[in-house]
């Protein structure tokens, strides 16, 4: 297997045949000394796709869906309806993005100063594909055909229950459904939808309680109540919470002016909102079902047990 | 915006007519010998004036007499660059390009003299164009000109935020007002006014800021930081200058090399060992270096270039200038001009000739 540019011994030793096979196919648009006009090294990918499998399969328990709606090739919008309070979980999705569609695609983030300013931070999150977060750089990226994700703010305008998907920490999304609509139709590129939300686990499995017990087992519950409240932005205090993402089907957008797709396509904020409301709604009852047959496979397993 | 404005100019990178008689000022300068001795070798330029302050810089001593005139000017005096416009070889037609290299750069030594160079002879170069019908003029800017910092873009545009910091060095905010003084006539009606922002530019002997911090020994970086660059060198430079003078466009453009690094990466690729230092240490270290005489790079005169990525988008020059020009210029997948000077392959002396 041809793996000539995963110098690093670390990442040859983390990942996986499959995700060593991903990263070869990755398409990397050398500007002609190892890294694209963005920064992304090829090495930085290997280490970091090495440390976010972990991340995402092990710690943030990703479960995703619709990866075929993620496009093969060309540019896009992924508008991430809900909220990825940290890095843990925007690693996750960018993990799942790269290993779950077709063809390994990366998804590039509008990310703070307080990153790219910080001496180490800034050179990682570059080489990682992620870039400050002003418009010019987005523009860049959508006119150059890479996928650009951009959480929405306007959360029940699409039918989307914050609370009700799990997270209880304050929802700062940055980019408006108008905002959306604009950059999709100026890059002519489509929107797809990527529904997170928080899975509160099993019906009635519970963490470990900070009452009574041993000084051990309270330092546990501690620990793991607090890891869940920077993961997930809240702990309910149940086991098996993970991360739930869907990608719904590309919305595509008409041009500006009459008759300049053939094809349709959303032409108004509302049309784009009616979308992102199916989306939001499909991953709901999914979600709803999978928890149900989930939990029929424990009773099940209880009474076999 | 490239697209924007190819299609509102369609006469954008079209050859101009006739015969170019060009003067070139500052051709001390390393880029405008690569420059001048393209210009002399283009069967489509009469002849070039070359203005300096001191005696002919040697790698232009042996070009053709007949082609290429040497004079001696003070561009800070308005009288002396009003005589540039009447000299005897100029008697049955003037300049038709001037293209103004002069720019007194070195931190080193800075007062309100050279700051008038700077400013004046910009302004004075300018007026003189405008007032005699100069088809064009060229002016040579930086990128120093860009602020830099945390939220800088990626690739960077022509209509990024310049630096306008009053803190900033003079000698920034002196090419600032040079080029604002240009911009302020871009509309005149007969003389395409083109200011270019080039990269850094690497090659021997410049005096660029990235060329003086390779030739540190060794050259300091900051700890943590490895920002992105896309140098050009002396010799492409001297191209895109002589396509801006030859080919029909009129703005500001940006310059740049084709490859995109790490400045880590540049340095490696030439054999240079950069040596890491705390950031806050940084600019009292390039000191102790100049003082002991290890170095001629100035951190303080672009504050954030070692910190933060400046890519200078070049889009819209190549837009404008490169694809037609390589019509132009290089019909055959060779650029004549630059075997002619190796002395490959004979130049051309029309179109019909070289097919």
């Amino acid at each position: 297997m041809p793996r000539d540019w995963i110098d690093s011994d670390t990442a040859r030793a983390l990942l996986n045949p499959e995700d060593r096979l991903r990263l070869e196919r990755y398409v990397l648009a050398d500007a002609g000394a190892g890294v694209d006009m963005f920064g992304v090294s090829r090495e930085a990918l290997a280490r970091g796709l090495a440390a976010g499998r972990f991340v995402h399969r092990h710690v943030a328990r990703v479960r995703s869906r619709g990866h075929r709606h993620v496009p093969a090739t060309g540019g896009g919008l992924i508008a991430m309806v809900g909220h990825l309070p940290n890095a843990a979980q925007l690693m996750s999705l960018i993990v799942d993005v790269f290993v779950g569609a077709s063809t390994p695609r990366l998804v590039r983030t509008l990310i703070d100063e307080r990153w790219t300013a910080a001496p180490y931070a800034g050179n990682l999150a570059r080489e990682l594909g992620q870039v400050p977060n002003v418009v010019s750089n987005a523009e860049s990226l959508l006119s150059a055909g890479h996928l650009l994700g951009i959480p929405i703010q306007d959360f029940e305008e699409v039918g989307y229950d914050p609370q009700g998907a799990g997270m209880l920490s304050s929802i700062q999304g940055s980019f408006t459904l108008a905002s959306c609509l604009d950059w999709a139709r100026r890059y002519e590129v489509p929107v797809i939808p990527a529904v997170i939300s928080v899975s509160s686990g099993p019906e009635g499995a519970q963490g470990a309680s900070l009452d009574g017990g041993s000084l051990r087992a309270r330092s546990s519950a501690l620990g793991r109540r607090a890891m869940e409240r920077a993961l997930f932005g809240a702990s309910h205090g149940k086991r098996g919470r993970r991360l739930e993402l869907t990608y719904g089907a590309p919305i595509s957008v008409a041009g500006a002016h009459e008759g300049e797709r053939a094809y349709g396509g959303v032409r108004t904020r509302e049309e784009l909102q009616r979308a992102l409301q199916t989306a939001v709604a499909q991953h709901a009852s999914t979600g709803a079902a999978d928890a149900s047959r989930e939990a029929a496979d424990a009773r099940g397993g209880g009474e076999d047990g | 915006m490239g697209d924007a404005l190819t299609a509102e100019q369609p006469w954008f990178g079209r050859p101009r007519e006739g015969k170019r008689r060009v003067l070139v000022s500052g051709v001390h300068r390393k880029v405008a010998g690569e420059f001048v001795t393209r210009l002399v070798a283009d069967p489509e330029v009469e002849f070039v004036v070359g203005v300096s302050h001191g005696t002919c810089p040697a790698p232009l001593l042996d070009l053709d007499p007949d082609r290429f005139l040497m004079t001696t000017a003070d561009l800070s005096r308005r009288e002396q660059v009003e005589n540039l416009f009447m000299l005897d070889r100029l008697r049955e037609a003037n300049f038709d390009t001037v293209v103004h290299l002069a720019f007194q750069g070195n931190p080193k030594g800075y007062s309100v003299r050279r700051h008038e160079f700077n400013v004046n002879s910009t302004r004075w170069l300018l007026d003189g164009c405008l007032r005699r019908e100069v088809g064009k003029f060229i002016y040579l800017s930086t990128d120093a000109v860009y602020e830099v910092g945390p939220r800088s873009a990626s690739q960077v545009r022509e209509d990024a935020d310049v630096n306008f910091d009053p803190q900033a060095h003079p000698i920034v905010r002196d090419t600032v007002d040079a080029e604002f003084s240009c911009r302020a006539k871009m509309d005149h009606d007969h003389c395409e006014i083109v200011v270019l922002r080039p990269s850094g530019v690497l090659g021997g002997g410049v005096l660029s800021g990235l060329n003086l911090l390779m030739e540190g020994r060794p050259p300091l970086l900051p700890v943590g930081y490895d920002p992105l660059i896309n140098p050009t060198s002396k010799q492409r430079l001297g191209r895109d200058l002589h396509l801006a003078a030859t080919l029909r466009g009129k703005g500001l453009f940006n310059v740049a090399g084709p490859v995109v690094a790490t400045l880590e990466g540049f340095m490696e690729a030439r054999g240079i060992s950069p040596q890491r230092v705390p950031g806050p240490l940084l600019t009292a270290a390039g000191r102790v270096q100049r003082v002991a005489g290890r170095s001629r790079y100035n951190q303080a005169f672009h504050p954030g270039r070692l910190f933060y990525s400046l890519v200078l988008d070049d889009t819209r020059f190549d837009r404008c200038f490169r694809v037609p020009g390589n019509e132009h210029l290089d019909r055959f997948g060779v650029d004549p001009i630059q075997s002619a000077i190796e002395g490959k392959r004979r130049v051309p002396t029309s179109f019909a000739d070289a097919d």
